[in-house]
Formats: C-alpha cells, structure tokens, sequence
C-alpha cells in the first residue's frame, strides 16, 4: 500500500470513528486522536520543507473539517502544530518571532521564504518531542483544570452547573472540590432525556425551566465550553445561554470550563453557521405524520457573548475573556491563521 | 529652508494622492529627512526628527494620525543592535533605519487590502451597514466587500460641520453601492434596520478606545444599546500612546486644527473630532488581525517598553 491510500485510509476511519459514537466522546478523546492522526499523516508523507508540511497539515484540516463540522477541534489542532513546527525552526536558527507591531518594520518575505524553505530532516525528530508534550498536556487538562476548583468553590456554595451527565471535566472539577473538603451544594439541570440516567449523588437534579427559580439561591454558575474564541465570546451546550443571562440578571459568576485545545483561532461571525442540531426530537409517529411540514429544530450549542462569562478556566489559568486573545498567541501562529 | 520643503512635499504627497493617508504620508516624509540626514549620532538625527515632526503638527492635517505615525516610527529608528550602534560609521545605522523604513512604508501601504481581507468575514448577504463621516479604509473595505458580490446597503451620517458624509455617499454611488444619506440627528431613527455599524478612526488610543471625527461617539452609544456590533477598520500605525480618560481629556492639538487653535476662541469653537471610549465597541480590525479593544493596550506596551 503505497503511503497516499494509507493516509486517506487513516482519515476515513478517523472520520468514522468520530461519527459512528454515540454519544460522542469527549473533546481530549478527540484531539488526542487527531494529534495522532496528524502526527502519523506528517511522518509517512515526509515533508521535505516547512512549507509542504504546511500545506499539507492545512488540506488534511479542512478536509477533516468539512466532513464533521462540528469539531473544530481538529482545525486546532492543526494549527498548534503548524506553530510547533515554526518554532521549531526559529529555535534552530536562535531568532524569535516579532510581534505583530514589530513586524510591521520587518521585511517579512525575506524571512517567511527562509521559513519556508527550511530543511524538515533537521527538525523532524524536536517535532516529534514536542507533539509528545503536546499529548502530554491534552491528557492533563482535566486534571488541571479540576485542580483550580479549589480556588474558585468555597464552603456554603450553592453551584449550579450545566451538562454534568456528559462532561468528565465538569464531573471532575466539582469531584476534586468536594474531595478537597469543600462543602457546597450542586444543583444540576439535566435534560429530560437524560433524567432517567443515573446522575452523580452530589448533584440535585432539577429541569432547565426551573433554573430562573433557583438562580436566587445560586452562588456560582458553571459551565462548560465547546469552543472558545479570541473575542471572549465561546459556545456552550444548548440552554447554556438562559442560565448565563439569568445569572447575570442576579450577579452571579459565571465561569467556564475551557481547556487550551477548545480555544478557536478564528473570529465567530456568525453564529448560525456553526450550528449544529442534534437529532431530532420529535416521536416518531408524529414525525412521521408530518414529514416535510414541521421543522424540529434542536440545536447543540448556544452562543455566549463575553460578557457573560466571567472567566474562563483554562488549563493553566483562569483568564478573563478579555485575556483570550492573549492566550490564543501562545497556541497560535498569527501568520498560520491569516494563511488558513 | 529644508524644513520648508519638506512640509511642502508632504503636502504635495497629501494632494496629489487623494487616497494617501495622513500616516502614511507622514512616514513617507520622515523617510525623505532620513534620506537626506548627514547625523553622526543618535541624538543628532532623533533631534532632526522631532523638529520635522513638530512643524508637521503645524499643518492642518490630522494631528492624531501625523502624531501615532511619527511615534512608531521614532521608535523603531531608536532601536538598533549594540553591535552596529559602537561602530564609528554612523551611515550604517542610518542605512539600517532606512531599510527598515522601506519596509514599514512597504507594509504600510498594503495595510488597507490586509484590512478589507480581515473585515471580509464580518460580511453578510442583504446587511445593512451604518457608517459615519468619510473613512478612506472604511470605503475601500465596503467597496471590495460589494465587488466581490456581497448585496450590502450603506447608511452613511451626513457629519456635520463639512457635511464628509456628502462625499462618502458620492464615492460609494459612484460604485453602485446602493447608499441612503441620514442626518446626524437620525442615527437613533435608523439604528433599528441596522446590522453593523463600521467606522474609521484617527487614531487608536491605549485605552482601545478611537478619537474619530465629531459625532462618532453618538453613533457608537446608540449602537451599543441597541447591540449593534460596532466594527472600527483602522491601520496599525494610527495605535497612539494617548491614554484620554474623558472628552476633556483629549489633548487640545487632537481636537482642533493648528489654524484654528492659534487664530480663533477656543471656547467659542467646536471641537473636530470625539474619543469614543472602548466599551462601546466590538472589534478593531487592523492590518495586523482583528483584535477586542483591550488587546491595544498590550501591543502598546510590547512595542514601547
């Protein structure tokens, strides 16, 4: 098998396995295995320069992409590791990068054609490493962003939460609070669906339109995001939205969950293209009946402007929204984003 | 005098190329003193700049563009490695800052379609779009947006006292942007049907906040609490280390033209432009990538510290 069939091969069954699973896995799964599906992609077709690598990562991304619109983690994915790559290089030659104002007196074509010309034979093995620690720091999100719980849940809080039932990294984060000998209180809104299931002893279930009754008694909101972006604005599973209003309307805190892979590099314009529904809900025998007539809409996500969360609880830190930007530099390389 | 034929060519450069920033002009000017300067020492050349610079202030362009421009352009003439710096030969620093000045005015000068390029995904199908006064970066943002097939409708506010908006309204016809002229006062009627408002800016100050023509702030406060986003196109070199706290706080050479503030009674006078705090604004879209307000501030300390 030549090594062209065999990465198309990797990507089918990558795109399979993302849409065979339900319910889905969860996102460090995700980008765990596209960090692999990459790093094999990069390693059997053997970039000769940093520039092939380039466009290579970049159409294998979009296409990944295009296939599964709703994970946008594999588009991130492969940016971090196009900006690994740079720097990579630049580590080689001992000069850093300049700053977007900086570059503004740079003559740029001079060094982006070193850049790009640059030899991948020499970096291919620090390429490796760093995608090691990449992997590395994807497996341990969870554990620190649980252990920032600590900070952020004090005794007597009265902690509302949302999407408990498939979130491990909210199911951790309120674990390692309450093994550290915090005593608060969790009420959790779960899907009718999902009531049934059997929901972790700590939480009080309660229904989505009991939230505005309960948000008086409520001390802190948590959250979790699905995506995140430099504007401060992220999204959040479907009802995320009412429950940040209402907390808002009550002063409450809202923080959200947010590991570093989720961060998205680019501008969210428009919210309705990133939407994505989930199945839909009407019975059966009524679907049926009304085929073609009604139109059940279900959407996965809701949108939550920056000023709604009060921080993000990133892997390293806690950040408020205005900071994201700030954060996506570490991850991200501005010309990579401009280029995709 | 030298210093009068450089004033004098940096008018000729402001005339005879209507599309020519302020900003970018003024580099362009800076860069003939640099061309022509014999200094043997950092000081000596940094004081030749400064004269320039400050009979540049002098003319009635825009105090705020002439002044963010000649302070990055200040500042990356003052950095220069050790190294060169102990050498005797002075000439190889200055060939040094003139190269670079090369590739700032290079960059400089692409900095509109780097900013139409990033505006372009703000862009939607039947939008319509209120701006104020005339912006050179904002026209050429709706224009490239409308040639390549977006149907958009363009708002533009007459801008009293020099009624620009006049002008804007004719270059955007010109092009068969569909565009309907408001008054002033009317910004509050139509912000209703609106669906972005784009403005341009003066300058770019620390806080994120603009210093924009007179009345941006109107339109910006009447936007806000409509939650309309408000979008500023505005190049990197207008970014000014100014750090106003209110209208009041705006430095008097922003606020009025050099004839004016030396002939005429300030306080019988209306001040040319308004500083729109950060809050009532969405993004600033640059040549170097959109970024929130907040995020100015940083690149203002990375770059001057």
């Amino acid at each position: 098998m030549d090594s062209n069939t065999e990465i198309e091969e990797l990507k089918r069954a990558f795109i399979f396995s993302l849409r065979k699973k339900f319910p889905r896995d969860s996102s460090s799964v995700i980008a765990n295995a596209t960090v692999n599906l990459l790093r094999k992609i990069i390693f059997r077709e053997n970039p000769k320069t940093m520039n092939d690598l380039q466009v290579s990562l970049a159409n294998h991304c979009k296409r990944l992409h295009a296939a599964q619109r709703s994970e946008l983690i594999v588009i991130n994915i492969g940016l971090m590791i196009s900006k690994l790559a740079r720097d990579e290089v630049l580590q080689k030659k001992g000069g850093s990068e300049p700053e977007p104002l900086y570059s503004l007196w740079r003559d740029d074509e001079e060094t982006t054609e070193k850049l790009k010309t640059a030899d991948m034979k020499k970096i291919k093995k620090d390429l490796q490493a760093s995608i090691k620690e990449l992997v590395t720091e994807i497996e341990s999100s969870r554990e620190c962003i649980a252990s920032q719980s600590t900070e952020l849940l004090f005794n007597n809080d009265v902690v509302m939460v949302h999407s408990l039932a498939t979130s491990k990294t909210m199911h951790a984060f309120l674990t390692h609070a309450a093994k550290a000998g915090r005593k608060h209180r969790v009420i959790t809104i779960v899907d009718e669906e999902e009531q049934s299931e059997t929901a972790p002893d700590f939480g009080t279930p309660i229904d989505l339109y009991e939230a505005a009754s309960k948000m008086p008694q409520t001390s802190k909101v948590v959250l979790v995001a699905a995506a995140y972006f430099p504007d401060g604005s992220c999204l959040v599973p479907a009802g995320g939205h009412q429950i940040a209003l209402l907390a808002k309307r009550h002063c409450i805190p809202v923080y959200v969950l947010a590991p570093f892979y989720k961060l998205c590099p680019f501008f969210m314009t428009e919210p309705d293209a990133l939407h994505t529904f989930r199945a839909n809900t009407l019975p059966f025998d009524l679907s049926a009946k009304s085929a073609g007539l009604v139109d059940c809409l279900n959407p996965a996500f809701d949108t939550l402007e920056s000023d709604l969360v009060t921080l993000f609880v990133s892997n390293t830190s806690c950040i408020i929204p205005s900071h994201v930007n700030r954060l996506k530099e570490d991850y991200y390389h501005a010309q990579d984003i401009a280029d995709y | 005098m030298v210093q009068e034929s450089i004033i004098a060519s940096f008018r000729a450069k402001l005339e005879n190329d209507r599309s020519k920033s302020t900003s970018l002009a003024t580099v362009e000017t800076l860069l003939e003193v640099l061309d022509r300067s014999r200094a043997t020492t950092v000081a000596e050349f940094q004081n030749e700049l400064n004269q320039v610079v400050a009979a540049l202030e002098k003319t009635d362009f825009s105090s705020t563009s002439i002044r963010s421009a000649a302070d990055l352009f200040t500042r990356f003439t003052s950095l220069a490695p050790a190294a060169l710096l102990d050498q005797e030969d002075f000439s190889q620093v200055l060939d040094l800052y003139r190269q670079r000045a090369r590739s700032f005015i290079k960059n400089a000068s692409g900095s509109r379609a780097k900013i139409s390029h990033f505006a372009r995904l703000f862009f939607n199908h039947h939008m319509n779009i209120l701006t104020h006064s005339y912006s050179k970066v904002v026209l050429e943002t709706i224009l490239d947006a409308h040639r390549s097939g977006f149907n958009l409708h363009v708002w533009v506010t007459e801008s009293q006292p020099d009624a620009s908006g006049k002008l804007m309204l004719e270059e955007l016809k010109r092009e068969g942007v569909p565009t309907t002229l408001v008054l002033d006062s009317c910004v509050g009627y139509v912000m209703e049907r609106i669906n972005a408002v784009l403005v341009g800016a003066e300058g770019v100050m620390e806080t994120g906040g603009i210093i924009n023509k007179i009345g941006t702030v109107n339109v910006c406060v009447i936007a806000k609490s409509r939650n309309v986003p408000v979008y500023v196109c505005a190049e990197a070199i207008k970014f000014v280390r100014e750090f106003p706290l209110s209208q009041a706080d705006i430095p008097q050479e922003f606020k009025y033209r050099t004839s004016v503030i030396e002939k005429n009674n300030l306080e019988l006078e209306h001040p040319d432009v308004d500083y729109t705090a950060p809050e009532f604004l969405t993004l600033i879209i640059t040549d170097v990538g959109a970024m929130k307000p907040e995020a100015v501030g940083e690149e203002l300390i990375k770059m001057y510290i």
